[in-house]
């Protein structure tokens, strides 16, 4: 079986600053794969090494099948990426920046529309970007990751800087798109009730290592606790 | 970035050159219009009536006081800026073959060049006086000769050579401005395109958009490719618009001087065919050093770009290396190249990929051709180098993962 994610024994240092420490998880085609964890944890050093801007230390790590070190270029033709902090360019308008994503991944431009839908930005859109606020910019970016339809997207705190009605905005279209279009999707997020409303499966990560994966419900079951936030708790041994 | 690059240069050249152009062809023409002299003649001899009379004769209002002390005359005249003066004794010395003075009182009444330009009209006015009663003594004493064979018996003709070409005499009073143009230009269009192609990739670091560039379906080797064409036709239109503005600003002192009223019999600006000089040779020798020099630049100017978090620190490294293309530019400028000796020939040659299309230019201009040869092989050694490692540069993880190394390398130094 081809996973759309297969990492063996990931290792990652800094330095002499040990990252990951023989992180193993798969994630399945077309589910909601999320990262859970504290700051510092190795979440997005995780999701960059999947997205191929970093190289792992030792260890295998595929995207459908493909290698991400030696099969870089493959790699990202499957996947979009939405890092934690990402920004647009501040001279192009929302339309603009949409349109040029929709030409590198030579897609046809009736798309963009689709991306302007996602980003539910209205008529801001045909703003430029530098009149943004952070919350604007950011839906943009998921529907820049979103309309190009990956086979992989992999969103890093996708909700971040939000609110509350934009994050559920949000949430609620990544949804749509993983089942809609197959899209699989991997993500990190520190907010627990994101993860259990959004994802079909869960690994729970501390100082670099893997403590816990499965569906909410088996977390839930498996350590009698009423949430996932109890089950992080539990899992790593108490704050 | 369009406003800095392109619009300013131009702007400020057009600016700065149009005024002085104005202020210059205004100050001279009103100073040389002014065709009012003043005279205190305290000889009352026949030389300076003589004198006097030439002025005269030459259009120009005369108004004379005699026996009078001009320097008090000056002080309390608002009008007047300029006396001559002859003294007492001029024709008696002039009779009994001795040199006489003419004394000039001058009020300058600001320190701009106006003031000077009255002082220089009058400093002619005096210089062809002299010429004119050495002509009268002459005839006087000698008789029968042309005055002007003994005043000067030789004539001057030059010819001036560069690379073999004869160039016209005139070509000497524009030499300044043309070795100048010649060697900022390169130097400013190196130093822009190191300071834009750093600023490409730091502001993709400052504005976040690197990590999602790095991951589209494009290679990295066309994301270098992309930023530097950009940079490259990015400085080929500021470089034209700095060069129409440098030229005009270069240009506003003569075209201040034409639009005066000719004085002599030619202006001493004259078009001179500069382009005939240069061979197709040197002309397609310059522009491969100019293309490759770019090429180079602007990788080196990504590869800092890179390592910095934000364009104001790209900006600062860039400085630090400035030096490096300025020393050898102003040497160049004011060195012909057979004045250094082969150790700093060939320390020009090793730094020629900053300087190349100077050094190309220059050696070939003063015949070095071996300087101008090896500066274009390292050049084009130089850029395939720098091409090679920024786009390794771009493959590895480094581009993400330097900032941090060094930051935390200077936080443990500091400790």
């Amino acid at each position: 079986m081809v996973f759309a994610v297969e990492i063996i024994d990931l290792v990652k240092f800094y330095g002499k600053v040990k990252a990951l420490d023989n992180l193993s998880f798969n994630v399945r085609e077309g589910e909601i794969f999320g990262l859970v964890g504290p700051n510092g944890a190795g979440k997005t050093t995780t999701l960059r090494i999947i997205a191929t801007l970093l190289k792992p230390s030792s260890g295998t790590v595929r995207v459908f099948g493909y290698d991400v070190v030696k099969e870089a270029g493959e790699v990202r033709k499957l996947i979009s990426y939405l890092p934690e902090e990402a920004g647009a360019y501040r001279f192009l308008t929302g339309r603009e920046y949409l349109e040029f994503m929709a030409k590198i991944y030579r897609i046809p431009s009736s798309v963009v529309e689709e991306g302007v839908k996602i980003s539910g930005l209205g008529d801001a859109i045909d703003r430029q970007v530098r009149t943004y606020s952070k919350g604007m910019k950011r839906r943009l970016l998921v529907a820049r990751t979103l309309m190009v339809k990956p086979k992989l997207a992999i969103l890093d705190e996708p909700t971040s800087g939000l609110d509350v009605a934009h994050a559920l905005y949000v949430r609620n279209t990544i949804r749509k798109y993983a089942k809609e279009y197959g899209v699989t999707v991997i993500l990190s997020s520190h907010n627990m009730l994101e993860v259990e409303y959004l994802c079909d499966r869960v690994a729970l990560i501390d100082r670099g290592r893997i403590v816990e994966v499965g569906t909410t419900r088996e977390l839930l079951e498996k350590y009698g606790v009423k949430n996932l936030e109890e089950v992080f708790i539990k899992a790593i041994g108490g704050v | 970035m369009l406003l800095s690059l392109i619009i300013a240069p131009l702007l400020m050249f057009i600016i700065i050159g149009g005024i002085m152009r104005f202020a210059m062809a205004t100050t001279f023409k009103e100073a040389l219009e002014k065709r009012t002299i003043y005279i205190v003649n305290n000889d009352l001899g026949k030389y300076s009536e003589m004198a006097i009379d030439y002025i005269k004769d030459k259009g120009f209002d005369v108004r004379v006081f005699e026996n009078t002390n001009a320097e008090e005359i000056l002080s309390k005249s608002e009008e007047i800026d300029v006396i001559i003066e002859f003294p007492k004794g001029f024709s008696y010395n002039l009779s009994n073959g001795l040199k006489a003075k003419i004394l000039t009182y001058a009020s300058i009444k600001g320190l701009s060049i106006g003031g000077y330009a009255v002082f220089g009209k009058v400093s002619g006015l005096i210089s062809e006086i002299n010429t004119y009663l050495s002509r009268v003594l002459i005839r006087e004493v000698v008789g029968g000769i042309d005055p002007d064979f003994i005043l000067s018996p030789v004539v001057s003709k030059s010819h001036m050579y560069i690379s073999g070409k004869e160039v016209p005499e005139t070509f000497m009073a524009m030499l300044g401005f043309f070795s100048a143009g010649i060697i900022v230009a390169p130097l400013v269009i190196v130093t822009t395109t190191i300071g834009i192609s750093s600023s490409m990739i730091a502001v993709e670091n400052e504005e976040r958009t690197l990590e999602v560039l790095l991951t589209l379906p494009i290679s990295r080797f066309k994301i270098l490719l992309g930023k530097l064409i950009g940079v490259i036709i990015l400085v080929l239109i500021a470089t034209l618009s700095f060069l129409v503005g440098f030229m005009f600003y270069i240009t506003a002192p003569i075209a201040a001087f034409e639009e005066l009223p000719k004085v002599g019999e030619k202006s001493l600006f004259e078009a001179s065919p500069i382009l005939t000089l240069f061979d197709l040779q040197t002309i397609v020798l310059t522009v491969v050093a100019v293309f490759f020099t770019l090429i180079a630049v602007g990788s080196l100017g990504l590869l800092l770009g890179s390592i910095a978090p934000d364009v104001r620190t790209a900006q600062t490294y860039i400085g630090s290396l400035s030096f490096i293309i300025f020393i050898p530019g102003m040497m160049l400028m004011f060195m012909d190249l057979s004045k250094f000796t082969l150790t700093g020939q060939v320390v020009l040659v090793a730094l020629s990929p900053f300087i190349s299309p100077i050094l190309v230019f220059k050696a070939l201009l003063e015949g070095v051709p071996w300087i101008a040869y090896a500066s274009l092989i390292w050049t084009i050694a130089f850029t395939f180098i720098m091409v090679a490692i920024a786009a390794k540069f771009m493959e590895t993880e480094k581009i993400l993962t330097l900032q941090f190394t060094l930051k935390m390398k200077a936080l443990r130094k500091k400790r």
